[in-house]
């Protein structure tokens, strides 16, 4: 099962907050961890570190969001730490590279950076529920219904392919097994067979999706739905909980602005 | 009403039809019950009740709107629910409340209009505590209910049920059946396709389709007497009946045409406490 921010019920304030600004304050936020050097970053990391705290997130539920990035957190350092040039730190014995100062910090900065990026995104995603996500992507794109884009079916289409994710891992696993058992080397087996048999799973695992998406159309259909705006459970509001974090971010934000481009 | 006048359709690969000139009516509130063997056309049929597929030849009106007509699909498909075979697939929602606020959705009802059919709808199948479930956390029969809900919320006159009690253990069984005759009882029009003969005691009219037709249509009483007789349909008796009808054949003066364990008993007190003074056959 993918875990990767799977998302955690809960109701605290981060949970509370209105999807629209959780989706804003991370977009912006992924953009300015890669515009911020030395203490910059280290404020916007105590940010996304508070942010877990005031949204009862558990250190290991973090450390597992983030453990599928690790091992390219770690590529990146290393790349960074070896291909830098600048003073060197010692020299690698039989080896063309050497470790430099310069590298040692950019690769620490840029794999903590990507880490960061990571972490705002697991943080969005780990207090959000789908449907509210769904929700709030389509308030936030509804002015681009003015540019012919069908905001709704997309929003439609999204929670549709989120709704089925589950469903077709289900059924992933039932085939394998039906495959097992009439001999196809799924798991074991030399790595061609493996390949042989992927294709034994692939292809029945399309056909079902291609009739599930069939029937699924017919239901919708019979459900009244058709192509344009339509109205949704969910309803959004403005509070006051999200001006509180609309002013906390937004002073964040000009701090780190300041510092960059006006000191 | 619905009324199919001369029916036919076809579907896209040549071959028999898929209806062959079927006429027939369905009243407000009635509970009609659809059976036939694979393939005759049953699903075919309650697809054109709510223009899924329109006829190629023949009518079809829903409460005097016609199912060829474009602008009348959004009224037709309010007033008749359908619900499919696999509900898995006719789930929407990535939440149960969600799925059911789909329908509601498509017709444009405002969101606090919404929430509060969606809890009505929620209490009165006693689904209240799957309300945030995610869809494939739900057993069979909480499938089935949660996509009646969904079809229920729109506030349908009449509801065609496709097998809905295939695959299901006989607590979801007897839940999704308990429910549907509650629908009954509150007014709205079933359509029930079944396989199962147990199904079929309480309905108010059995249609028997083969090959795209008609071929007997009358109370359960009228045809599965007329089975009985024949002995040559693909349809078993219900067990009951059966019962009744080896005891008849064998002597005993029963009444033949009982459907119902509370009739069979009755029968057979009747019998029994009449034949205690006479010596038995």
């Amino acid at each position: 099962m993918i875990s990767f921010g799977q998302y955690r019920n809960g109701n605290s304030f981060g949970h509370r907050l209105d999807a629209r600004v959780k989706i804003m304050a991370m977009v912006t936020l992924s953009i300015l961890i890669f515009q911020a050097r030395g203490w910059e970053i280290c404020l916007l990391s105590a940010f996304l570190f508070a942010v877990c705290f005031i949204s009862r997130l558990k250190f290991s539920e973090v450390r597992e969001a983030l453990r599928p990035l690790a091992s390219f957190a770690v590529l990146l350092f290393v790349l960074h730490l070896f291909f830098t040039d600048g003073t060197p730190l010692f020299p690698i014995p039989y080896l063309p590279v050497e470790i430099t100062r310069e590298g040692l910090v950019r690769g620490l900065l840029i794999s903590w950076q990507f880490l960061a990026l990571a972490l705002s995104g697991a943080i969005l995603t780990m207090t959000t529920s789908p449907s509210d996500l769904v929700c709030g992507l389509e308030h936030l794109l509804s002015p681009m219904r003015r540019i012919r884009i069908p905001v709704s079916d997309i929003a439609v289409m999204v929670s549709i392919a989120l709704r089925f994710v589950p469903t077709i891992l289900e059924e992933y696993g039932r085939i394998k097994t039906a495959q097992i058992a009439r001999g196809a080397e799924v798991e074991t087996g030399r790595l061609d067979r493996k390949m042989k048999s992927l294709a034994a799973l692939l292809i029945p695992l399309m056909v079902s999706a291609l009739r599930r998406a069939d029937d699924l159309a017919e239901a919708m259909e019979t459900r009244g739905y058709a192509r344009g705006p339509r109205t949704t459970l969910h309803q959004l509001h403005l509070g006051r909980e999200e001006t509180v974090a609309v002013i906390v971010f937004g002073f964040l934000l000009s701090i780190v602005l300041v510092s960059k481009y006006c000191l | 009403m619905i009324k199919i006048s001369h029916v036919s359709y076809q579907y896209d690969h040549p071959g028999i039809p898929a209806l062959n000139d079927i006429s027939l009516e369905i009243h407000p509130g009635e509970y009609v019950a659809l059976i036939g063997p694979n393939g005759c056309g049953k699903t075919t049929l309650i697809r054109q009740l709510n223009a899924l597929c329109r006829p190629d030849r023949g009518v079809v009106t829903v409460d005097g709107l016609d199912t060829s007509v474009a602008a009348n699909h959004k009224e037709i498909r309010r007033a008749v629910g359908m619900l499919f075979q696999n509900p898995d697939n006719s789930i929407v929602g990535m939440t149960v409340e969600e799925d059911i606020a789909f329908g509601p959705g498509n017709l444009n009802w405002p969101p606090s209009e919404i929430r509060r059919q969606v809890s009505q709808i929620l209490k009165s199948l006693g689904l209240e505590s799957l309300a945030l479930r995610a869809p494939h956390t739900l057993s069979g029969g909480e499938k089935r209910l949660v996509s009646l809900a969904g079809v229920l919320v729109m506030n349908p006159r009449y509801i065609a049920f496709d097998e809905p009690t295939a695959y299901l253990d006989p607590v979801g069984r007897r839940r999704v059946l308990e429910t549907m005759e509650r629908l009954h009882r509150s007014g709205i029009g079933i359509i029930h396709i079944t396989h199962d003969v147990n199904d079929m005691a309480d309905v108010d009219r059995l249609l028997v389709m083969d090959k795209g037709k008609i071929i007997q249509e009358g109370t359960p009483r009228e045809i599965f007497c007329k089975m009985a007789e024949n002995r040559d349909s693909a349809l078993s008796l219900p067990p009951i009946m059966e019962l009744m009808h080896h005891l008849n054949r064998q002597g005993w003066p029963l009444a033949p045409d009982i459907l119902s364990v509370d009739d069979a008993s009755r029968e057979i007190h009747r019998l029994l406490s009449g034949a205690s003074h006479k010596e038995k056959p």
